[in-house]
């Protein structure tokens, strides 16, 4: 009897394909939305904190601590202030600190945000289950203009070690205002590490520097564009004008520079920059341009050296920057935590703060949980309405039902068959659409999962189907046999009332 | 139970759909067994409720139905369901036929439920499934084409053979028709009636084919008007 249950009920669902495949659609709509919800909070959160281990505070300028966990660990908005060098020197000075990364953001790559850090990032900075970060290819950052790309950035952008790349100032996709004079090469890309690593672009905070401080770079802001004034002007007129082409150069060479200077060099450096540039310039570019009007292939290695000499000299000038944005660090023993938190937060020359990552994290879990709560709520919902539908689709089909009940009762099958027919039917359908469900988070989280880190920086954590995905599919199942008791009931009264002949 | 005489025996009963109303009132009716009964009746007669009382669907508020000698009172309700698998097969006036089973299967249901007829079926044929296609020769649908099909793809006359062969299957004691050939036309209705007269002879089950057709009561052995037999006088009931 069993099997004959069974059979009836598969042919008969087989039957109906149309509106079984929408029942079971509508029902794995409903719980993928559900499943979906869940795995993306769990995996968020497994994201998240496999983000950055092994740090014990971060320390930035005083403001919500969310705020500085999102933008020195997650790279998620902006700072508001920065931490002087000399605070940050006295902090990672003391006693009971081992390590401090220096963190300086702001700038951007192609929407890529720029990092600038020490060598102290590669050795300290810890992800996962205290995984170290891993170079794939090349070698880390040594000099001012080098740049390590995380394993996205290069990926997504092409990149090998070698290339180089121009970084804008601000964050965004489109920045207006390129650093074209500043630009890095890359030597070294780092292992995929599933975190927001892999979409930073690394430089030294010296490099960082380089970008940002106009009045070192006035000098070589003038000579760029005067390398690309000569670019232009080499393709025009150098065939037929060399000789005018000089007394040209000349001129613009010099207006251009008294004005810079006039302008930004009032202060420190103008004695030194004038000197120096007036002296490396003229020299030059009287003897380039002189003896190598057609030699323009020389001519451009020449600029490319005459800027590593200038970066050579400003890298060993500006090895401090004049502030960071923030910085991670460790400590020796972690009893030391608390009191060191304190120290920051009262440090009396700067309003810092310092925050352990983990309570931070716990604090966003909290602020998100009742939006995870609602969520989760709405989802539950949409399973009712998906599992209402399907008793819509079974009330409606009862009068067909009816002249079944009929067939099967003249055939010799007791009352009790068809009420057993909906009610596996419903199940065989609230299973399948289940399943379905599961199937199709699973599906789309490996579609997702690159796309939402790339897009949001969202790490979402890998997992096969767990506890979570098993209950609700058993659930929805066992609320699919659920309801169709209401149909089944309905269907069983009909056959004790109708008989053989059914009037409907 | 083949060796009682009396196929059905029907003892001073009544039977009303609420309490209130009687729709049907038979004092005394006999089918032998093996007998071959015409029931003519209009719609509202009766005649499906009776049908209901014998296939122990319905159970009266009063008198005796008996089987072959079994009470249909004195069984469960499983029981009753368990005693019309074994011995009585059906055929209605339309939607016969289960449209998700092919019309193989349509015709061996019965022998899914009762051990009984599908053993009785393996006496005759190899498996279900020959017996079920040799009945089907036998009432002409021969052609492999049909039997394959799809049962919504038959004609109404071909719907009604096939649940002809299904409630001949397993050689039921009885075979009970309630207005099986009202769809058809005039010559097909008495090619059916021939037909399944002679499978049940062939079968020896005793039949009782309910109609509002007079021209049928011819080809049977005896003939019966609702309206003597029913001193309930009603019309609210279609049948």
């Amino acid at each position: 009897m069993r099997t004959v249950l069974l059979q009836l009920a598969a042919k008969s669902v087989l039957n109906r394909r149309l509106t079984a495949g929408l029942t079971v659609l509508s029902v794995a709509v409903s719980v993928a939305l559900l499943v979906g919800v869940d795995r993306i909070r769990t995996e968020a959160r497994a994201g998240f904190a496999n983000t950055i281990s092994g740090a014990d505070l971060i320390v930035g300028a005083r403001g919500g601590p969310l705020n500085l966990l999102l933008y020195s660990v997650f790279r998620i908005g902006d700072a508001t202030s920065g931490i002087s060098w000399e605070s940050y020197e006295d902090i990672a000075g003391r006693a009971e600190v081992a390590w401090t990364i220096p963190l300086s953001l702001g700038d951007s790559h192609r929407g890529y945000r720029v990092l600038g850090t020490t060598s102290a990032y590669f050795e300290h900075y810890r992800h996962g289950r205290e995984r170290r970060l891993e170079l794939a290819a090349g070698t880390g950052l040594a000099d001012v203009r080098d740049a390590v790309l995380g394993a996205d950035v290069a990926d997504s952008l092409g990149y090998a070690v070698g290339d180089s790349i121009v970084v804008s100032h601000g964050i965004g996709d489109i920045s207006f205002e390129h650093h074209d004079e500043m630009p890095f090469t890359v030597t070294g890309i780092l292992e995929p590490t599933g975190t927001p690593v892999d979409r930073t672009v690394h430089v030294t905070l010296a490099g960082i520097e380089a970008i940002h401080d106009d009045s070192a770079h006035a000098p070589d802001d003038g000579h760029d564009d005067h390398a690309e004034d000569h670019g232009d002007d080499h393709a025009d007129e150098h065939d037929g004008h060399a000789d005018e082409h000089d007394a040209d150069h000349a001129d613009d060479h010099e207006a251009d520079h008294e004005a810079d200077h006039a302008d930004d060099h009032e202060a420190d450096h103008a004695d030194d920059h004038d000197a120096d540039h007036a002296d490396d310039h003229d020299a030059d570019h009287a003897d380039e341009h002189a003896d190598h009007a057609d030699e323009h292939a020389d001519h451009a290695d020449e600029q490319a050296d005459h800027a590593d000499e200038h970066d050579a000299a400003h890298a060993a000038d500006h090895l401090e920057p004049d502030s960071i944005t923030a910085f991670i660090v460790g400590l020796e023993s972690r009893p030391l935590l608390l009191g060191l938190q304190r120290y920051v937060n009262e440090y009396a020359s700067e309003p810092l703060m310092a925050i352990i990552p983990g309570v931070a994290l716990q604090q966003l879990w909290e602020m998100l949980g009742v939006a995870e709560a609602a969520m989760l709520g709405i989802s539950v919902l949409v399973v009712v309405a998906g599992l209402i539908g399907m008793l819509t689709t079974f009330l409606t089909s009862l009068s067909e039902r009816r002249r079944e009940m009929a067939v099967l009762r003249a055939a010799g099958a007791g009352p009790g068959l068809v009420f057993a027919l909906l009610i596996v039917e419903a199940l065989l359908l609230a299973a399948a659409g289940s399943l379905a469900g599961v199937a199709i988070v699973h599906a789309a989280m490996v579609v997702a999962r690159p796309l939402l880190l790339a897009q949001f920086g969202l790490a979402l954590a890998g997992g096969a189907p767990g506890l979570f995905d098993l209950v609700v599919v058993a659930a929805v199942t066992i609320a699919g046999g659920a309801v169709a008791v209401i149909p089944a009931w309905r269907i069983y009264r009909y056959s004790l009332a109708d008989g053989l002949t059914v009037r409907v | 139970m083949s060796d009682i005489d009396t196929a059905i025996r029907v003892r001073g009963v009544r039977f009303g759909y609420r309490p209130d109303s009687v729709v049907l009132d038979i004092a005394s009716f006999d089918v032998a067994a093996g007998e071959r009964v015409f029931l003519e009746g209009a719609s509202g007669s009766g005649k499906s409720t009776l049908l209901g009382l014998v296939g122990g669907i319905l159970l009266p508020s009063q008198g005796e139905v008996s089987v072959y000698g079994q009470a249909i009172a004195d069984l469960s309700g499983a029981g009753r369901d368990r005693f019309r698998a074994d011995h009585v097969g059906f055929v209605f006036q339309m939607f016969n036929l289960l449209p998700y089973l092919s019309v193989l299967d349509n015709v061996a249901l019965p022998c899914r439920f009762s051990a009984r007829r599908a053993a009785r079926a393996l006496e005759r044929s190899e498996s279900v499934g020959h017996e079920a296609r040799r009945l089907l020769g036998r009432l002409g649908l021969v052609d492999a084409e049909v039997v394959d099909r799809r049962v919504t793809e038959l004609s109404i006359g071909q719907q009604q053979r096939v649940a002809a062969a299904r409630a001949l299957i397993g050689a039921p004691a009885l075979v009970v028709a309630d207005e099986p050939t009202s769809a058809l036309d005039a010559g097909a209705r008495v090619r059916f009636v021939d037909l399944l007269s002679e499978e049940c002879a062939a079968a020896g089950s005793a039949v009782l084919f309910a109609s509002h057709d007079p021209a049928l009561a011819t080809r049977f052995d005896r003939s019966l008007s609702m309206a003597a037999l029913n001193a309930a006088a009603v019309v609210e009931r279609e049948g």
